[in-house]
């Protein structure tokens, strides 16, 4: 903790001081994410993103009695973070649910990952450099403001020269985010600060062009490692790097300095990038970007600030505030750097299977049309299937000379007939899920893959509960239609869907009748699973059958807490679960093989931007993901 | 990731990070934390479909998988009788047809129109030199009016323009490596998918389908980890089932 002065004068800021700490406005709390704007298309941003995915799949998968392993994931809250639309069809109910979860600050966004995340420990992404940290902090310094602001209250440092007290930042920047990047507003430059006796003669210009001495301050910007003692100013001992305001000078882990930059002082506003790119940071002044200044930079580095005379006061920006200088465009930049170099190597053929002759971009459009289609089977869209292949066809007939029929290109054959049937199939269930005939999909799925059921209870149990829920759904409805008459009520009774219910569901919608037999189908299966666990799958069923039967407590469901639950987005969450627990049923892979690529991409880049590096320019949900 | 993870040549680093591997039960259950979401996997597969020009599959898709595009589907026809003319190498009605849809774009880009012309000369050649007492003469006026203006401005073009007039010399059946390329219907792909490209560019489209780039990523990627001498199950993309 740190320490403050005893001067009376700063009881005020004192008492600030401490609330802050227990209870910071907005920076500093274990458990949320910050990504700042600059950072959304970097690989940080994108485990980040992840985080947050897992973690509303989680709940979702409670929410809808499936399992926590669940390949399928909630479709709610993660677009967010790269600013992609909302998707419509398959966007999850919850997401009012999840909202609380993620708040938008200005040009910010945070995400919640409470403790309970279940996730390997290792793959939650560190936290980025929010606020200053008050630990092993001189008593001369004082925090405050949101922990972003530093003063230095006294008494000065007598006789050594060399003395001075800096503060660094709550968390060491992350290797991940590719760039960070901080701005220092210099509050005020201290009352006696050019007064103060020249700290260095080495290669000091403290004389340099300009007259107004109070152009200077002795207040340094820069970073430091985990280890350096913060009673020197940031880049005048070893493991840390500064540039002073008194001479504008850059110190990289020694006391001398090197000629740099203007002088800083009171209103400048100093901004600091490191960039694990190419190990080198570089600063800024009042928005103009200064030149390089240092390079081959290594080792864990927390942004830091050092000051040496009373009444200098800063306040830093980590990114929750606009920054003076346009940091975006120089992220661009990079990134374009990066991809440049990415788009200059060409995949291996050994990697792609095409043909030894065939050129690296004819295999990859190979590559592709087969990930494609077999996307498109796995999702049982089958004219999709015929389609692409027709048009695959039609391409390569174009060519006249018959050589020129590429071998290995996706074609209707006669062992695509049979998966054909199967996908078919699927799609039919598919598509009773998601018109809520709940009871179609039960008897399809036990006519065509009697396994499934079997093997996969839960997906059973999740079934059942959304059959329930749609029981429920029919009758907030139907309530609605008694008493009003709505036109959203016409809407829905002239659903196509409405013909293809089975005959329960078809009749017109007797209120009574209707919530008899859903709360007698909620009896039932209250009856049968009360007691009932899935030991192989984090299922919490009694969680589940709790948060439906829910429903049952409101006379008016539709504009009730609960009403997530009855959204028609909660069907495609259900429907994927089943066509996965088939596709496996069936020796088949639940997910398909592009989503694999994604994955594997994905992951690919996280441990090669671990280190840094260009990689983590690369945000690959942002950059081929979003619509 | 560990939250004080260090910055430092990855290469010269092993004697600090220990050798990471993962065994394939361990990678598979990494990938699996990597949520993709369904609408954004359909957005990829359309994007593809769309600017690559597969109609068909593009409407039947966008109703099976219920997706409303933004892009006008309509618009891929036109890109599509362009790609299909060029494919069957006629390259003069491709040409006439860009011409129609957009009059600016091949004055706009010499290079795309070189290298349309000079596909137009080599379907000349494959005509010529089909038979063994094949007319020469439109193959050298159509090189002499069309390409040798061109070329003289443009050492690049020159190169291309001598390497292909060098066609005529040589027996089909025994071309250099180097020549038989040019005979190779994949330089009529490669064409016709740069032609697109421009198409959609002129039309403030992106010009390759993020689908491409993926796979790319995921090439470079599989080659950067390697090098790092991290131990991972590479991606089997061979066998797609």
């Amino acid at each position: 903790m740190a320490s403050f002065s005893h001067d009376p004068a700063t009881k005020v800021q004192q008492s600030s001081v401490t609330t802050t700490v227990t209870t910071p406005a907005l920076a500093g709390h274990p458990d949320e994410f910050f990504v700042p704007k600059y950072l959304a298309s970097t690989c940080y941003a994108d485990c980040v993103a992840n985080s947050a995915a897992q973690l509303a799949s989680q709940t979702a998968a409670q929410t809808r009695g499936s399992p926590g392993s669940s390949t399928t994931s909630s479709r709610s809250t993660f677009g967010l973070l790269d600013g992609e639309t909302t998707p419509q069809l398959y966007n999850h109910s919850d997401s009012s649910k999840h909202s609380s979860l993620v708040r938008g600050l200005s040009g910010f966004q945070a995400f919640d990952l409470p403790e309970s995340i279940q996730t390997t420990p290792g793959d939650a992404p560190p936290h980025l450099p929010s606020c200053w940290s008050s630990e092993g902090v001189s008593q001369s310094m004082e925090i405050f403001g949101d922990m972003l602001e530093v003063k230095f209250a006294g008494p000065p440092a007598k006789g050594n020269e060399q003395e001075a007290a800096a503060v660094r930042a709550n968390h060491p920047i992350p290797p991940q985010c590719g760039l960070f990047y901080f701005e220092v507003e210099v509050l005020s430059r201290g009352k006696d600060g050019y007064a103060f006796p020249l700290p260095r003669t080495s290669t000091s210009v403290f004389e340099r062009d300009d007259p107004i001495i109070n152009e200077r301050s002795f207040i340094g910007v820069g970073f430091c490692g985990p280890k350096v003692q913060l009673n020197k100013m940031p880049g005048w001992v070893s493991d840390s790097w500064g540039y002073h305001g008194d001479d504008g000078n850059t110190f990289a882990c020694q006391n001398s300095g090197k000629q740099y930059g203007p002088t800083f002082s009171t209103n400048d506003v100093i901004g600091c990038g490191i960039n694990f790119r190419n190990r080198t940071a570089f600063y800024t002044k009042n928005g103009m970007a200064l030149e390089t200044a240092f390079k081959d930079l290594k080792g864990t580095l927390y942004p830091a600030v050092g000051m040496r005379t009373i009444g200098e006061h800063v306040r830093a920006n980590f990114g929750q505030r606009d920054f003076v200088f346009d940091i975006e465009s120089y992220m661009r930049e990079e990134k374009a750097k990066t991809y440049m170099q990415i788009h200059a190597f060409q995949p291996p053929l050994e990697l792609l299977g095409g043909r030894s002759s065939a050129r690296a971009d004819t295999a990859i459009t190979q590559t592709i049309h087969k990930l494609i289609s077999s996307y498109l089977a796995h999702n049982g869209y089958v004219d999709s299937v015929r389609a692409f292949a027709g048009d695959v066809q039609k391409e390569a007939n174009a060519f006249s000379s018959p050589k020129s029929v590429e071998d290995g290109d996706v074609k209707m054959g006669e062992s695509e007939i049979a998966e054909d049937l199967e996908a078919i199939n699927r799609q039919k269930i598919r598509a009773a899920v998601m018109e809520g005939n709940i009871n179609r999909a039960l008897k399809l799925t036990e006519l065509f893959f009697p396994k499934v059921f079997e093997d996969n209870p839960e997906i059973l149990f999740q079934l059942k509960c959304r059959k329930f829920v749609e029981l429920m759904r029919l009758c907030a409805l139907a309530k609605k239609s008694e008493y009003t008459e709505d036109d959203e009520m016409h809407d829905v009774s002239n659903d196509d869907d409405t013909d293809m219910r089975d005959a329960e569901f078809r009749a017109t919608p007797n209120l009574a009748d209707l919530l008899n037999e859903s709360i007698r189908y909620g009896q039932k299966l209250h009856e049968s699973y009360r007691n009932k666990n899935f030991p192989s799958s984090t299922t919490d069923v009694q969680k589940a059958l709790n948060d439906i039967f829910a429903l049952m407590a409101y006379p008016d469901p539709i504009n009730s807490a609960v009403a997530y639950l009855l959204a028609e987005d909660g069907r495609a969450p259900v429907a994927e679960d089943l066509n996965s627990a088939i596709l496996v049923s069936q020796g088949k892979s639940s997910v398909a093989k592009l989503e694999r690529l994604i994955q594997h991409t994905t992951m690919l880049m996280r441990e090669l931007a671990e280190q840094g590096g260009q990689s983590a320019f690369v945000n690959v949900r942002h950059d081929f993901l979003a619509p | 990731m560990s939250a004080a993870a260090s910055i430092g040549p990855g290469a010269n680093n092993a004697s600090i990070t220990p050798k990471r591997g993962y065994s394939r039960e361990q990678w598979e259950s990494k990938l699996d934390s990597v949520k993709v979401s369904k609408a954004n996997l359909n957005a990829l597969v359309m994007n593809y479909l769309i600017i690559e020009g597969y109609q068909s599959a593009a409407l039947k898709f966008a109703q099976e998988a219920n997706i409303s595009s933004s892009v006008a589907l309509d618009s891929i026809d036109d890109r599509m009788q362009i790609r299909a003319a060029i494919h069957a190498g006629a390259i003069q009605e491709a040409i006439e047809r860009i011409n129609d849809l957009n009059p600016e774009l091949l004055d706009t880009n010499p290079e795309l129109h070189f290298s349309l012309l000079r596909l137009q000369l080599i379907e000349l050649i494959r005509k010529c030199t089909a038979s063994p007492n094949g007319d020469i003469q439109p193959v050298l006026s159509f090189a002499t009016t069309h390409l040798a203006s061109r070329a003289q401005k443009n050492p690049v073009f020159l190169t291309d323009l001598e390497r292909t007039m060098a066609l005529l010399c040589f027996p089909q059946d025994s071309l250099a490596p180097q020549l038989a390329e040019l005979m190779d219907p994949s330089l009529r792909r490669q064409v016709a998918a740069r032609v697109n490209e421009a198409i959609l560019e002129a039309q403030g489209v992106m010009r390759e389908a993020k689908m491409r780039g993926l796979v790319r990523l995921w090439g470079w990627a599989e080659n950067a980890l390697r090098q790092e001498k991290v131990d991972f199950p590479s991606l089997d993309l061979k066998n797609i089932a």
